[in-house]
């Protein structure tokens, strides 16, 4: 056979891999909306959210932490999340002392609150450190949630224990296209939490134990209006596709490095926080998912900071 | 607190409504975030389909290529921002460290050393955190390979621009209508998701380089995986 047909037999072999996981990802969709919810719960109490995997799904810890932190969509506020496996310091510090099955359970140990939620990614569901720093996470208290891959276990070995309360599992053998699920999930999971938390209702009861979120973590209340419209097949403006920020004008300034601001979209003020930037009262500042990022033009009106 | 099996009362709901949430209104929202999660798993399906019609001939080309660069010595570079900066470290890792029985390439991605990165943002500026490290790092021969989900990362287009100035083999991977990577006119390979939402393209975006490194691997005469 050809050169030219055998690239084309690979080519054909490597999108057909994809089309079963993709489909298999949809069914899973009860799954998806329970993690969500769960999710949304403890970013309600205050928790953050702490993501850990290797390799690539290190690099996959680093895109979810960048997706709550700094999401894509207008309107939609920051998240507390981060990833263990940036700092590359700590990582080889651990590594080299305690041992590579420590580096995430020992980060976990000394920065995790009982609130928060443990987001554990590792393709094979078999790496010890990301197994052990779930299993710290789930005896700390935390939400544990876990991305796995089916990759099937060595032919003598055991699957090993997970200790999540979510497990959302990539029907492909295939690490590559694991990640590519994985890939569609997490933005799942940031786009379904963020609807769970616009729901004041949709939450899990209360219990008198629960730790109260601060102020600045507390969810706006959002009105029908103000929602984002639902994303559908025919959707070509949905409002986790936007990319931009969009300029307001401020119209009271509040304590905690927060204002109200006239979006001019009719709907009225809005909260946003004015802590990054130097505005005053009459200001039209640049505002990216509640944040207002730089000044665009002083106002007239120099109120109180 | 005692167990109670009966549905509480008005005046306990009114007393305390926090411990007896809406459960129409949370079964609803259940039900919207299942019917979200069908439709973005079924767009992302039929976006993967259009693009192995779309770009199939050209991704074997550009694997060839790439094929080509590595067995004569050439290195790949890998760069982008965001989200798209875990792309370029996920692209690098796949190359350089590979599962067996595919062989190890080398790879780099240009947004891993915070030192480089912050230092050039802060000294020059973050514009040319990507075109810097080229102009110190390539040669003619290797491989650029920049991502970006709008095509009009400014830092990404001077990469590129220093990339073909050094004779490297240019490959973007851009989204919607490829922004300025696609008025560039200047890269040997330019994959462009047509789609308008920021997460599809970058779950596509990972398709496309997944295959360009199986069809890579494949051209260098490594097995397919099973």
């Amino acid at each position: 056979m050809s050169v030219a047909a055998t690239m084309q037999l690979a080519l054909r072999d490597a999108f057909l891999r994809r089309d079963s996981p993709g489909h298999a990802l949809a069914r899973d969709s009860t799954r998806v909306a329970e993690a969500c919810q769960a999710m949304a719960d403890r970013f309600r109490r205050g928790g953050k959210l702490i993501v850990f995997g290797n390799g690539g799904a290190g690099a996959d810890a680093a895109h979810i932490a960048v997706e709550f932190m700094h999401p894509v969509t207008v309107g939609k506020r920051a998240l507390p999340a981060l990833a263990l496996s940036n700092d590359a310091a700590t990582m080889t510090a651990i590594g080299v002392r305690e041992g590579l099955a420590e580096t995430f359970a020992h980060q976990l140990a000394h920065w995790a609150a009982p609130h928060d939620i443990a987001l554990g990614i590792s393709r094979d569901g078999r790496c010890a450190n990301v197994l052990r720093g779930l299993r710290t996470a789930a005896d700390r208290g935390l939400l544990t949630v876990a991305l796995l891959g089916d990759v099937p276990p060595p032919p003598q070995g055991e699957s090993p224990r997970i200790d999540a309360d979510h497990v959302l599992l990539a029907r492909s053998t295939d690490p590559a296209v694991v990640k590519e699920i994985h890939v569609t999930a997490y933005h799942l999971l940031w786009e379904l939490a963020h609807l769970f938390l616009e729901h004041p209702a949709a939450q899990q009861p209360a219990s008198d134990t629960q730790p109260l979120a601060p102020p600045h973590t507390q969810p706006r209340p959002v009105t029908a209006e103000q929602r984002p419209p639902a994303c559908d097949d025919t959707c070509t403006s949905c409002t986790t596709c936007a990319d931009q920020a969009t300029p307001a004008t401020v119209v009271q300034l509040l304590h905690g490095g927060l204002a109200l601001a006239d979006t001019g979209t009719g709907t009225g003020t809005e909260e946003i926080s004015v802590a990054l930037v130097d505005a005053a009262v009459g200001d039209t500042v640049l505002v990216h998912a509640g944040e207002a990022i730089a000044v665009i033009t002083k106002g007239t009106d120099h109120g109180r900071r | 607190m005692a167990v109670v099996d009966e549905p509480p009362s008005e005046e306990m709901r009114g007393l305390y409504p926090f411990l007896y949430p809406d459960q129409d209104h949370l079964r609803s929202v259940l039900a919207e975030a299942q019917r979200s999660t069908e439709a973005k798993a079924a767009e992302i399906v039929r976006l993967r389909r259009h693009l192995a019609e779309l770009d199939g001939d050209r991704l074997i080309a550009c694997a060839q290529e790439m094929a080509t660069r590595f067995a004569a010595g050439g290195r790949l570079f890998t760069f982008g921002n965001g989200g798209s900066s875990t792309d370029a470290q996920e692209v690098a890792t796949a190359f350089l460290h590979p599962d067996p029985p595919a062989r190890p390439l080398p790879a780099l991605a240009l947004t891993s050393d915070v030192a480089v990165v912050t230092a050039l943002s802060n000294d020059v500026g973050f514009d040319v955190v990507f075109a810097r490290q080229l102009a110190a790092l390539a040669r003619p021969g290797d491989i650029a390979l920049g991502l970006s989900t709008s095509g009009g990362s400014t830092n990404v287009v001077h990469a590129f621009r220093e990339a073909a100035r050094l004779g490297l083999l240019t490959v973007g991977l851009a989204g919607d209508r490829g922004g300025r990577l696609a008025e560039l006119g200047l890269l040997d390979h330019l994959f462009v998701v047509p789609s308008p939402s920021v997460h599809r393209i970058q779950e596509a975006q990972t398709t496309l380089y997944h295959v360009l490194r199986e069809l890579t691997q494949h051209a260098l005469g490594a097995s397919l995986p099973a």
